[in-house]
């Protein structure tokens, strides 16, 4: 499988340097290289890894009350939940950081984790918008499961949480991680709501998207071009492990 | 009062109503209650291991109230902790588990003190019992209909139920192996000495019960053998 992946992804990358009539490959792959594009790499790798961890463990849970409870209080629950992933995400953005710094609570989070213009802030808007892409898919895992089997291990004698971890957690596993890596893209390549909390500092709070847009805004064609490639590899990958779990593809 | 006992118990699920004045089982009897479907016979097992709350009534397991309400609840344990075996119509076998994984996932509920050697005994002890010997590490779904029930009825012992409600157990097996798998699991029951409750819809389970119950008119009388 990884070696279908691979060839694939080198296919992609050197169709596109194909197609490219403004720079050459070399250009690109010096590029890889510089320290713009390493940071601008460490940074998204490292805000959305945080992210992941953190928004992970609170969807699960949320996602396995909304599917065992049903009802309306349910689906409007879930439909609030929805709205960071579902809204452009630049008025998203444009919510957390007047939240930051027009209302009391906001800026007393802010004095104390500092969010705004900073890295933190990176980590709470992709946690955010992970945990907001990870709840509906997660959701459906767990109501595609039956409940008969939770009851059967309660009634031999374990607890809510024994269950869990040992009988619905690994039965739901495949939908799980195809939901995290769902979730994980959103939050790696998220530009708007980033930048209106973080900036696009370079080499502070500029992600992968955020240094893409100061490059070509810079002219630095060939720095952006790397930079837009990677992106589209990284993705291409994420969706093939997506569906390579589902057992779509591969 | 028997070993298992319930008393006064009135469920009531949407448009079923149904009352069980007495019943009671001692240890080792197996107890058949029949009714037609759609009377409540799995409605009445789910309420007694916890899954439902009943309207009111009182439940004993053991030396154990698992369940007291008359004007407010009073008792209302658990599944978990009521000591009630249950084998549910369909066949919950975990299929990310194998055969020997489900046992031993079974026994370490109430018996957590135990050590993994004892463990490991118990558990090839129940397996060989089951008649389950050489299909240790195959998966639920590797196994015939007959096998997948005699697993989940070995994962039931498993975890020392002090008592043993079964729905339906043989009435997703084909009718020629029926027989067989009845005289394997009066036989287990009667080995492991706990009083059990067989709900059923088919006449032949009769064979094997010490008493017989039937469900009439939203009420539960005991049949005179």
């Amino acid at each position: 499988m990884l070696i279908i992946l691979l060839t694939l992804s080198a296919i992609f990358f050197f169709i596109i340097i194909l197609l490219t009539e403004s720079i050459g490959g070399y250009s690109i792959i010096k590029t890889l290289y510089s320290e713009d594009f390493l940071s601008a790499l460490r940074i998204s790798l490292l805000t959305s890894t945080i992210s992941i961890l953190i928004s992970t463990p609170p969807a699960l849970l949320v996602s396995y009350v909304l599917a065992r409870s049903g009802g309306r209080i349910s689906m409007i629950t879930e439909s609030l939940i929805s709205i960071p992933y579902s809204m452009t995400p630049v008025a998203l953005g444009g919510l957390i950081l007047l939240f930051l710094t027009q209302t009391w609570i906001g800026r007393t989070l802010d004095s104390l984790f500092s969010f705004v213009f900073n890295i933190n802030g990176i980590i709470l808007v992709q946690s955010i918008l992970a945990f907001s892409t990870m709840v509906t898919p997660m959701r459906a895992v767990f109501e595609s499961i039956d409940i008969g089997y939770e009851e059967f291990s309660r009634s031999l004698g374990h607890k809510w949480l024994s269950t869990f971890v040992n009988i619905v957690l690994p039965m739901a596993r495949r939908g799980i991680l195809s939901s995290i890596a769902l979730g994980f893209l959103k939050a790696f390549s998220d530009f708007g709501a980033t930048i209106m909390i973080a900036g696009m500092i370079i080499g502070r709070t500029a992600t992968l998207p955020a240094t893409i847009y100061v490059e070509i805004g810079s002219g630095n064609i060939d720095i952006a071009y790397a930079l837009i490639l990677i992106l589209m590899i990284i993705s291409l990958i994420i969706n093939m492990f997506i569906r390579s779990i589902r057992g779509e593809v591969l | 009062m028997k070993k298992f006992h319930i008393k006064d118990l009135l469920i009531i699920r949407g448009r079923l109503r149904l009352e069980v004045e007495d019943l009671g089982i001692d240890v080792g009897e197996i107890t058949v209650l029949q009714g037609p479907n759609g009377s409540g016979k799995t409605t009445l097992l789910r309420s007694l291991v916890g899954l439902l709350t009943p309207e009111r009534g009182f439940v004993k397991v053991d030396d154990k109230i698992v369940f007291k309400k008359y004007d407010r609840i009073e008792i209302n344990l658990p599944p978990e902790e009521r000591d009630i075996g249950y084998l549910p119509q369909n066949i919950y076998a975990f299929p990310h588990m194998t055969v020997y994984k489900n046992i031993i996932y079974s026994i370490k509920t109430r018996k957590r003190r135990i050590d993994d050697e004892k463990i490991r005994r118990i558990a090839e002890e129940l397996i060989e019992l089951a008649g389950l010997r050489g299909e240790e590490d195959k998966y639920p779904n590797q196994l015939s209909g007959g096998q997948r029930q005699r697993l989940a009825l070995a994962m039931v012992l498993a975890s020392s139920p002090k008592t043993l409600l079964l729905d339906e157990p043989f009435s997703h097996i084909d009718p020629e192996f029926r027989q067989e798998l009845r005289r394997e699991i009066k036989a287990l029951i009667k080995r492991f000495n706990i009083p059990t409750l067989i709900v059923s819809h088919l006449h032949e389970d009769l064979e094997i019960a010490d008493h017989v119950y039937h469900i009439r008119n939203g009420g539960v009388y005991k049949k005179i053998l």
